[in-house]
């Protein structure tokens, strides 16, 4: 068991290396000089050169790297041009909504993706599983902005039960803070959610074929208990991998989410330093979430060893 | 060929995909004959108008006439969504190929992939276009290098189910050459999975492209796509709804064509899944 950690974390330091390589190259596709791009095209010359100077652009390219990194391990991402400020920071301040966000579109996720597989995979072949499946694909084919937008329609523009957009932080009330990320998470949230119910119904169905599940059912256990123990509880190692897979999915998604309603969030932020040519914002929000998603799906991958005997002792 | 095009036959809602596919391809294609306006034109006096006879879809902030501005948004959406499918395919299978077939290239390939698909796929593209400028090459080149990796994948771990096969084995103690064999006897075995996963690349591409769209970094700020009109719309949710509903139709219907496509494919191809004769 040690030896599987021992390589899993091998493996994390290679893929962090690489993530930090293409993190820092993106954002030295600028055609010219980032320099310039960023300080636009009245710049002057002794301007851009001071820039250049500070960002340390003069310098050989794996230099610039290097430093770079040793700097991002420190938990120093450089400063952004346009707020003035740590790149740090500025996500820092950010970070609340986009969380909470991610957090909310989660459990709607799961617990509307989870028992949906479970029914389609139980009921496989009747018209429920064939509707089901049939919706979980449509789902997963509507773009997560129109589907915002829609639900802006309904609920703020026509029955004004939700606030069309913008935030309330948790310090200034728990429940506005909720009506705010409502429709954010819920739009998030359905569309992941049929990921997931894709991926639990055909984990199930490979659980529910199984010979233990035939000899739970043969020698008399309530259907109930091989659905939940025998089954479920099997198919739990390929749905914790789902859930994995749509962590990436959710940090994506909540950038749109945040810029659908206006959510003042790390993805706004991306999405507003575009324009403003921020590109330290860019480059540390991307190594952020790169980082965040590797991470957080090694700790699943080190659920399995609780969930899976099998793994632990191989 | 024959027999698998017989087995994607017998799936309805894989035909009836292939058809909504085809058919909004085809009025894409037709937009010139079938546009009601030229999608750029203004008209001041109409704007803001709710779909009508003169107006099908109704018009823009601007009076543009949405639903000639959708055929012609279909154009740069398909065209984009189907390069990238097609690029990623040409280069997932190059990689994957390479990887699953020499393992030394392997250890290092895969890392930079997993490298790759460390990060979310919306934001990656995002960086990628902020950093080269918006403009449809440069949407193709991202979500190539987005989804290329995922496609390596894929066929890489299909080259490694038949890589110590028996017959392979024989090919190599008889001095084949690796080059014949990852063509001639390796390849073939990759393309029904891959072929699936190109189809869902398709879908996820024309996704992505309409969000990057909408984020301010499509193909084109000047020309209409299904993103920007969608992005256009946003601020007249409460005076003109159908700015944005039909884009966003266009966008769901295509995508779910190629979905269900993509989904028949992958029930025709696997023969666990081959109902009878």
């Amino acid at each position: 068991m040690s030896q599987y950690l021992a390589r899993r974390l091998a493996a994390l330091v290679i893929v962090l290396g690489v993530v930090s390589v293409i993190s820092f190259i993106v954002t030295r596709l600028v055609p010219g000089d980032p320099a310039g791009a960023m300080l636009g095209l009245e710049a002057r010359e002794e301007d851009i050169q001071a820039m250049r100077k500070r960002l340390g652009l003069d310098r050989p390219l794996p230099e610039q790297y290097v430093r770079w990194v040793a700097l991002a391990v420190r938990g120093n991402l450089g400063d952004s041009v346009f707020i003035h400020k740590p790149v740090t920071a500025a996500i820092l301040e950010r970070i609340e909504p986009t969380l909470l966000l991610m957090l909310l579109a989660e459990t709607v996720a799961l617990s509307v993706g989870i028992p949906t597989g479970v029914v389609s995979a139980l009921r496989r072949g009747s018209w429920i599983d064939q509707s089901l499946t049939f919706i979980t694909l449509a789902a997963v084919s509507v773009p997560e902005f129109w589907l915002g937008l829609n639900l802006i329609i309904l609920f703020a523009v026509q029955l004004h039960w939700l606030p069309s957009s913008g935030y309330l932080s948790l310090a200034e009330g728990h429940a506005a803070t909720l009506r705010y990320l409502l429709m954010p998470a819920v739009s998030l949230g359905l569309i992941n959610s049929a990921l997931i119910a894709r991926m639990t119904r055909s984990a199930m169905l490979e659980v529910l074929g199984q010979d233990y599940v035939r000899t739970a059912r043969a020698k008399g256990a309530p259907p109930r208990l091989v659905t939940y123990r025998h089954a479920l509880k099997n198919a739990m190692v390929p749905i914790l991998t789902v859930i994995g897979l749509s962590v990436a999915g959710l940090l994506g998604g909540a950038t749109v989410a945040e810029t659908v309603f206006a959510i003042p969030g790390v993805g706004l932020l991306v999405v507003n330093s575009v324009s403003r040519r921020d590109y330290p914002i860019i480059q540390g929000v991307l190594l952020l979430a790169a980082v965040v998603n590797v991470v957080i799906n090694l700790l699943l991958d080190l659920m399995y060893l609780l969930v899976d005997p099998r793994i632990r002792y191989a | 060929m024959l027999r698998f095009w017989r087995e994607l036959r017998r799936r309805k809602l894989g035909m009836a995909g292939v058809f909504v596919l085809c058919a909004i391809t085809a009025a894409a294609l037709a937009a010139p004959v079938l546009a009601t306006a030229p999608p750029k034109k203004l008209v001041i006096q109409d704007r803001l108008s709710a779909p009508s006879a003169a107006h099908f879809f109704g018009t823009d902030h601007l009076g543009r006439d949405i639903f000639s501005r959708i055929l012609y948004g279909g154009r740069t959406s398909l065209w984009v969504g189907g390069l990238v499918a097609m690029t990623s395919a040409l280069f997932g299978l190059l990689l994957g190929l390479t990887s699953g077939y020499f393992p030394r290239v392997d250890a290092i390939l895969m890392r930079v992939m997993d490298g790759m698909m460390a990060f979310p796929a919306i934001l990656l593209a995002l960086a990628i276009v902020a950093a080269t400028g918006p403009s449809a090459i440069n949407v193709v080149i991202a979500l190539t290098l987005v989804y290329t990796p995922r496609i390596a994948r894929v066929a890489r771990a299909a080259v490694l189910t038949v890589r110590n096969l028996e017959y392979v084995q024989a090919i190599e103690a008889l001095g084949g050459r690796a080059g014949r064999i990852l063509l001639r006897h390796i390849f073939p075995n990759t393309l029904a999975p891959v072929l699936v996963q190109v189809s869902i690349t398709f879908a996820y591409a024309i996704l992505a492209e309409a969000g990057l769209s909408f984020l301010g970094v499509g193909p084109s700020p000047i020309e209409p796509t299904w993103g920007n009109i969608l992005a256009e719309g946003r601020q007249y949710l409460q005076n003109a709804p159908w700015i944005t509903l039909f884009p966003g139709l266009a966008i769901s219907l295509t995508v779910l064509g190629i979905n269900l496509m993509g989904d028949a494919l992958r029930d025709a191809l696997d023969p666990r899944l081959r109902g009878g004769n």
